[in-house]
């Protein structure tokens, strides 16, 4: 998907879910899948027992990339849909020890498909859609599929022939807080195999116009008496590590899906935002760790 | 979230009932974000219409919003999902009940959660004018259900 300028949203949680129905997101436990994990900083013991990272990049786990490129979804408030299809994607590549090889970007699957066929009312105009609704259409055929279907009609749900391929996912996991998202990240979750996460974060004004690279963390600046930093609503993210190695630097790295060059360009689609442990009382919030955040696992 | 704007509209009116209530309010408020509600004195911050749900408390010392709330609250409360001109007006009112110490005007909050899926929410605000001044608000809120 091509994004057209000026942008006038980026996504929206939802509540009304879609036309069809869908599968019942699950809480079941995840049976483990094996696979090879690389502290990339020393690491501490946690209260679960499990040596946690103090920092871990799903872009680099020893050398090895698991995360695909980054996407643009344009001027369509279908941020959900870009943010669970990049974590079922380096999910994928993850939990089968598929690292991104050279001048490959495997798995392509389609935002599109999940979006125009599944999502709410509305469409690109739509006002929200929470990963939860969006996931229970990925548990069988009809969800995430490769994108060759988006040739020419990207933004349409097009009806799918025999040769489709479709990649469904067994669990996602609702998890409860910021050392759950790190223990499923880093892979040191008693719960699942790992991954990326999705992250829902309440977005305000100055995040459209952040240009922070990957060398400053994002923050939710405070109003001045001549400007209102407002909040815009919903921006849901595929979160794929984390760094905890300064205190008082403490941040998600965020895959965001508002394409590479105009938005934070020096940052190439990605952006750090601030944890929220620590936060002073007055420090506004993003919520991305303490609101609605997902793993999944891969049939 | 009907229940949740309904919960609000609820916890909303009851600050705003004339009395003991607008008073406690009017002053916490004016505490927060300054005599005239736009943050102009040290250490406050100017007042928008979401915030002020979530963390001023009523005379019971409950939050309009419940916490595990907040990020739900704050979200459909932002521009994408709320009419800004809407919000403006929203603020303005309140602003104007809220920065009158000891003559607080009272506002009556009505929740209209009708509107179709995907459509922003909005506000009505309708001052009562007797003999030419304001002598208070009724705000009707349109919003999903």
């Amino acid at each position: 998907m091509r994004r057209s300028s000026p942008r006038k949203s980026s996504s929206r949680p939802a509540k009304k879910a879609a036309s069809r129905p869908a599968k019942k997101v699950s809480s079941r436990p995840a049976k483990k899948a094996a696979v090879s994990r690389r502290k990339a900083a020393p690491a501490k013991r946690q209260a679960g027992g499990r040596a946690l990272p103090k920092a871990f990049d799903l872009r680099d786990v020893g050398g090895k990339n698991y995360i695909t490129s980054v996407k643009d979804q344009a001027d369509c408030n279908s941020c959900t849909a870009f943010a669970v299809v990049a974590t079922i994607e380096g999910s994928y590549n993850r939990q089968k020890n598929r690292p991104i090889q050279p001048g490959a970007d495997t798995p392509g699957f389609s935002e599109a498909q999940l979006f125009f066929c599944n999502g709410p009312p509305g469409g690109c105009s739509c006002h929200a859609w929470y990963p939860e609704q969006a996931l229970s259409f990925c548990f069988s055929p009809g969800g995430v599929t490769d994108r060759s279907n988006n040739d020419g009609t990207p933004r349409q749900c097009k009806t799918p022939d025999g040769s489709w391929n479709w990649t469904t996912i067994r669990d996602a996991r609702r998890l409860r807080d910021a050392t759950e998202m790190k223990r499923w990240i880093s892979g040191k979750s008693p719960d699942g195999p790992g991954g990326p996460v999705i992250a829902v974060m309440l977005e305000y004004a100055d995040l459209r116009l952040w240009k922070g690279g990957e060398s400053k963390t994002y923050s939710p600046a405070q109003d001045t008496p001549d400007a209102i930093n407002w909040r815009i609503g919903g921006h849901v993210v595929s979160v794929v590590g984390y760094d905890d190695t300064k205190a008082r630097d403490q941040f998600w790295i965020c895959k965001n899906s508002w394409g590479t060059t105009e938005w934070n360009p020096a940052g190439k689609g990605y952006f750090r935002v601030k944890q929220e442990t620590g936060l002073g009382p007055r420090a506004r919030k993003t919520y991305i760790d303490s609101f609605d955040m997902w793993g999944v696992v891969l049939a | 979230m009907a229940s949740s704007w309904q919960n609000v509209g609820h916890q909303m009116n009851a600050m705003f009932l004339p009395g003991t209530n607008i008073t406690d309010t009017g002053r916490k408020f004016r505490a927060k974000h300054g005599h005239d509600g736009r943050g102009s004195a040290a250490g406050t911050k100017a007042y928008k219409f979401g915030e002020f749900a979530v963390d001023v408390l009523d005379v019971g010392g409950n939050r309009a919003v419940a916490t595990h709330h907040e990020a739900k609250w704050l979200i459909d409360t932002g521009t994408r999902h709320f009419d800004q001109n809407s919000l403006v007006a929203l603020e303005n009112a309140i602003i104007d009940s809220l920065t009158r110490p000891g003559a607080e005007l009272p506002i009556q909050f009505h929740i209209d959660s009708t509107r179709p899926p995907g459509s922003k929410a909005t506000a009505d605000v309708v001052p009562t004018i007797v003999n030419g001044q304001v002598t208070g608000y009724t705000i009707t809120i349109h919003c999903v259900p």
